[in-house]
């Protein structure tokens, strides 16, 4: 009796099967989303899952072999593998590469497609994980918004602090110090604004706004020694196209840029980084801290004229012991000679590269699908077109990692709007490799249902401790603290 | 012979109990039904339920998710308005029915003299208090969905017999059961768990009972596991004993059930305040947001005091029998009759303050311009002379829509071209129209903008289905089709809009079905090909681009025509006018009101048969009337609804 059951469980099982038969041999790769299809990725990051394109697709059952280790297998409705055995098989084939075999139950009838790899890079990204704010891609008004970090190794996301906790509170730019988040700065905008800036655990509120200065600062960039963090101050405004390709322009109608030491709080400027009649912007220090990269625009009549806005980028000395800028501005870039634009200046940690965008005018380079990333060899002063990771949408908001193997950036290229985040690592060529899509556990699920844009991302090296119950009752506080302009 | 006639009378009584319920039942729905629909589609506008393990979990990861969670449930359905009355009135009858039998299992533990059916008027205040309540338009139904699961949760307290489970183990399992799944109405069964043993207890000790019974308390207390404890206690008890003799024992907080009771109520409503004080420390929510509730109101600032007063009277009308126990039969049914006679009477008379006409007057506009019923809309305001820019706005779009804006537009309230389109404000409201109005106009990205905005601006972070369902369809029209098919995939997880978005994505990349449809091909012809920034202060300019980028767009040429007769400004009418005038021969009476009284500024004869002899007579008359008079002059009334008498006044 029992060997009937058995007997017939086993014809029940076989016959419930969702291995492959028959399976039909196609010459094409798969059509996958994410297109993880040829990309670099570091060992350790969490599994690359993802779902085979098509409203007929049943059923999807993947292998990954590597030339060490045990081979993953996976079957279900996507490709969804286990954690471990990821970390595991990657760990054991740094370097090389990961072959991926994909069938699909498309209408009932399995297709096996044409294998694809997956490199392992060598090259270690030593982060912890990413940062980044969540917000819709909209226009004046802004509902849920909330800065988030998200560990690498696998899928789960913290909340660093949110606007349920700051109701009505807009929060930007949160900055780590060269990834690290002993040191880290971000802006309340709202009811309620301030900059928060925790360093080694200890926070302070600081007033968002300067009456000397005119205004709040924004885009913030730390000093390598920790000693300084560079802001720009910003008059924005922003309108709103009227044909069909286009949606949002943002113009400052002034800006400066300042240098702020948050030990006595005290804010340094100097004539040439604020000039009247021009809007210099987004300042970032070079690694050794002895330069200071800002972007500069002659202002234009706007809103009439907003084709005209075009930044170059330049640079002026700064003396980190005296807190001195230098005497005269340099041109590091020409953008305006080439018809462009340039914004979000972001050297590599190294010293060997400087990373910008490049657009038609404007900085607000999300709301411009013509957006691509350039890179500046610094040694040679030579840029060139970042055609390797680049799209038809808008690509921009790109940091380093602490060891500037890699970058992590914002792309439209998915579906032109909502902004996702994407990493790629450079070789020693100045090369980068195809760039990958943030993986999530069920991506296509994910991605499709979000409304959410990923924005300013950055790496982290551990996780951000930051008690945002505190946080939060210390921004609802009337308490802020005062900076001064020296 | 009595009992007999006293049973009967009481079975006959109860017979007739469900008469008020059903009255209850049947007038909530007729109410919603016959006189709000328009505020059951605007509940359901601003959210989008999707029928998603992914939504699902997202609402159970806050307190009171489960009851968010079920309303919402229920509020898409509002997009039949029939079945959204039906949900309300079951609702409102099922809380009535809960405080009802809260009643009847507090009446239980009282004399055997008292009906609980002498108290069955009280339970209808609750009710009754929810529905002046909803008036309100921001409150949602999560509330009600709230209070119905705790009053269920109190209900089944009332039947926890062992001394642990009622003390303890009901009340933590049960309160944080009911903080996650209802949110902070855990606090009404805190309150209601504190005091209903409390009132049972009182009787007892009141001699109403047994001595037996007593003892039995007695003994029960005695089993304490403390060796000290039980000689304190027995010291106590002996105390108590002694009191409990007398048949005149007054209640003294300081015996030993009083302070066990005592420290029993403070328990089970610290429990409460600490579950929610706890939740504030790891969940990303503000202390205040959580003792208001995720979701009880719109707005997460705020919270009205109606609705605590509605939880109050959820858990202090049935314990009401007990503070009138002592009352004869007769008194308390003429307390009952007197009760319900007033209760009908508040109805009555507070109902139509709660929902403010001017606030639901634009909710019914909004609805009417929103299922295009034109004609309704200028029904309604001739009716109600709007005088507000969303329902101005409203009235001249549906006025545009029947082509009646350049014969009737001043026979409406005017002040000025933002009636026509009014400026952006922050608001998840009054934009919807404006939006409404820029899409008719052909200024898809105007309509995208707005939509998206007032989506955004929703206060409590809700999407809208609407709104999606409007930016589902810029977005195809503005050829964003990735963007298009994402909100589409995300309107075929509902229930009323999935069919539209499974037929709707068809047309993604389909250039010449979208080209050939009759509502996208007509926004797709009016698509301005030159770019500039959109300007508020420039809308007459926008209105001129689109009409001569097509110049029949009969909406935006209406609107050019009126912009400046709305701004009095006659000098750039004749400009717009001869800019129509070459491509379309339109000339509606206000438009002829509008060339006359520029010839006669400037003292000329308009050219021989452009306009009617009945127009150059009447602006002869008004021009007399006028020079005779004032401004103000009652003689110029009869000129009500001319250009003439907009531009005098």
């Amino acid at each position: 009796m029992k060997l009937y059951i058995l007997a017939i469980s086993t014809i029940l099982c076989i016959s419930c099967s969702n291995a492959p038969e028959n399976v039909q041999k196609m010459d094409d790769v798969p059509h996958i989303f994410p297109d993880y299809i040829g990309v670099t990725i570091p060992v350790g990051i969490a599994p690359l899952n993802f779902s085979v394109e098509g409203n007929d697709v049943e059923r999807v059952d993947v292998t990954v072999t590597g030339s060490n280790g045990e081979p993953l297998h996976t079957n279900g409705k996507t490709a969804q593998f286990d954690i471990d055995d990821w970390h595991q098989l990657l760990e054991q084939n740094k370097g090389s590469k990961l072959n991926v075999t994909v069938s699909a139950k498309e209408n009932g009838k399995w297709k096996q497609y044409k294998d694809f790899t997956i490199s392992v890079s060598s090259l270690p990204l030593d982060e912890w994980g990413l940062t980044y704010r969540r917000i819709a891609p909209g226009y004046e008004v802004y509902s849920h918004i909330g800065l988030y970090q998200r560990d690498l190794s696998n899928f789960n996301e913290h909340t660093i602090i949110d606007n349920t906790q700051v109701p009505g509170a807009c929060y930007n730019c949160h900055t780590a110090n060269r990834t690290n988040p002993e040191q880290m700065v971000f802006h309340v905008r709202g009811e309620n604004g301030a900059t928060v800036m925790q360093i080694n655990g200890k926070r302070e509120i600081l007033k968002a706004s300067n009456e000397t200065l005119g205004g709040s600062m924004v885009y913030p960039y730390w000093h390598p020694s920790g000693e300084y963090c560079a802001f720009s101050t910003n008059t924005t405004r922003q309108s709103f196209h009227v044909v069909p390709d286009e949606r949002i322009e943002v113009f400052d109608l002034a800006s400066d840029i300042l240098v702020y030491h948050p030990k006595t709080h005290a804010i340094l400027s100097d004539t040439l980084i604020s000039r009247p009649d021009w809007s210099e912007n987004t300042p970032v220090f070079s690694p050794d801290g002895k330069t200071l990269y800002f972007m500069t625009c002659k202002q234009q009549d706007y809103p009439q004229h907003f084709k005209d806005e075009k930044y170059n980028l330049c640079k002026i000395s700064f003396d980190p012991a005296t807190g001195q800028f230098g005497n005269h501005v340099d041109t590091v870039f020409n953008a305006i000679s080439m018809g462009k634009s340039l914004t979000w200046p972001r050297p590599s940690y190294d010293g060997k590269y400087l990373l910008f965008t490049l657009m038609d005018y404007g900085y607000f380079s999300i709301w411009h699908q013509e957006s691509e990333q350039w890179l500046m060899d610094l040694s040679t002063g030579e840029s060139r077109n970042l055609s390797e990771i680049n799209s038809d949408a808008a690509d921009s908001y790109h940091n380093w990692s602490a060891n500037s193997h890699w970058i992590v950036f914002t792309s439209r290229r998915d579906d032109g709007l909502y902004t996702r985040l994407y990493l790629s690592s450079i070789d020693k060529n100045g090369r980068f490799s195809k760039p990958f899509l943030l993986p999530q556990k069920n991506p296509k699920e994910y991605y499709s249902e979000t409304l959410y844009s990923f924005n300013t991302p950055d790496f982290t090296s551990t996780r951000v401790s930051f008690d945002s119950h505190l946080a939060a009752q210390e921004i609802l506080s009337p308490h802020r603290v005062e900076t001064k302009v020296r | 012979m009595n009992t007999m006639t006293s049973a009967k009378t009481n079975d006959s009584t109860r017979r007739w109990l469900w008469i008020p319920s059903c009255i209850l039942t049947i007038g909530t729905f007729l109410f919603w039904r016959l006189l709000y629909p328009h505020a059951l589609t605007y509940h359901e506008q601003f959210q989008l339920f999707l029928w998603d393990d992914d939504y699902f979990m997202g609402r159970m990861a806050e307190p009171g998710g489960l009851a968010r969670w079920v309303a919402e449930c229920l509020v898409q359905f509002y997009n039949n308005v029939t079945v959204g009355a039906i949900i309300i009135a079951l609702l409102y009858l099922l809380i009535q029915i809960f405080v009802a039998l809260l009643i009847k299992r507090n009446v239980a533990t009282l004399p055997s003299s008292c009906q609980w059916t002498t108290f069955l008027v009280w339970s209808f205040l609750p009710v009754l208090a929810l529905g002046y309540l909803m008036g309100d338009e921001n409150t949602m139904l999560t509330f009600p969905v709230s209070l119905l699961m705790a009053l269920v949760a109190m209900w089944a307290y009332t039947y926890t017999r062992a001394w642990w489970n009622q003390r303890f183990v009901f009340p933590i399992i049960m309160s944080v059961a009911l903080y996650w799944i209802a949110g902070p109405v855990v606090l009404m069964l805190s309150v209601f768990m504190s005091i209903f043993p409390l009132g049972k207890q009182w009787l007892r000790v009141e001699g109403q009972k047994s001595e037996s019974e007593a003892w039995s308390v007695e003994r029960e207390a005695i089993r304490v596991k403390s060796e000290k404890r039980k000689v304190k206690n027995a010291i106590r008890l002996n105390r108590f004993t002694f009191h409990t003799s007398r048949s005149t024992f007054n209640f003294s907080p300081l015996t030993f059930y009083s302070s066990r009771f005592l420290l029993h109520a403070l328990f089970c409503i610290a429990l409460g305040i600490v579950l929610i004080l706890f939740s504030a420390r790891i969940l990303p929510f503000t202390t205040a947001r959580l003792f208001r509730g995720i979701d009880y109101y719109r707005y997460p600032l705020l919270m009205p005091y109606l609705m605590m007063a509605v939880m109050a009277l959820c858990v202090f009308v049935p314990l009401l029998p007990t503070a009138l126990r002592h009352w004869s039969a007769k008194a308390s049914q003429r307390f009952s009759l007197a009760s319900a006679t007033l209760l009908i009477l508040c109805a009555l008379v507070l109902s139509p303050k709660a929902y403010d006409t001017k606030t639901y007057e634009l909710i019914r506009y909004d609805y009417l311009v929103r299922t295009q019923q034109w004609g309704k809309v200028i029904e309604w305001a001739e009716k109600h002379h709007p005088d507000l820019p969303m329902s101005v706005c409203a009235t001249n779009l549906a006025l545009a829509q029947t082509n009646q804006l350049g014969e009737r537009a001043f026979q409406f309230f005017q002040k000025g071209s933002e009636g026509l389109l009014p400026h952006f404000e922050r608001s998840f409201m009054s934009p919807l129209i404006t939006s409404e109005a820029y899409f008719h106009l052909g200024l898809v990205n105007s309509a995208q903008r707005l939509t998206f905005e007032c989506m955004e601006a929703i206060p409590n972070y809700n999407k809208s289905v609407r709104a999606m369902k409007r930016l589902a369809e810029t977005n195809l029209i503005n050829g964003q089709y990735a963007v298009a098919q994402k909100y589409l995939d995300i309107l075929k997880k509902t229930t009323f809009y999935s069919k539209w978005a499974k037929q709707t994505e068809t047309l993604i990349g389909n250039e010449q079905a979208i080209n050939n449809h009759p509502l996208y091909g007509e926004k797709r012809r009016s698509h301005l090909q030159e770019d500039f920034l959109f300007s508020e202060t420039e809308l007459d300019k926008m209105m001129g681009k689109l009409f001569l980028q097509n110049p029949e767009n009969s909406l935006a040429m209406q609107y050019l025509m009126l912009y400046p007769l709305l701004d009095k400004d006659i000098h750039k009418f004749m400009q717009y006018m001869n800019v129509i005038q070459q491509k379309q021969t339109y000339m509606p009476t206000l438009a002829q009101q509008g060339v006359a009284i520029a010839y006669m500024q400037q003292r000329q004869q308009p050219p021989q048969g452009l306009l009617s002899d009945i127009i150059l007579q009447q602006c002869n008359d008004f021009s007399q009337t006028l020079s005779l008079g004032s401004k103000d002059s009652p003689t110029l009334d009869r000129f009500k609804g001319t250009l003439w008498y907009y531009l005098v006044k």
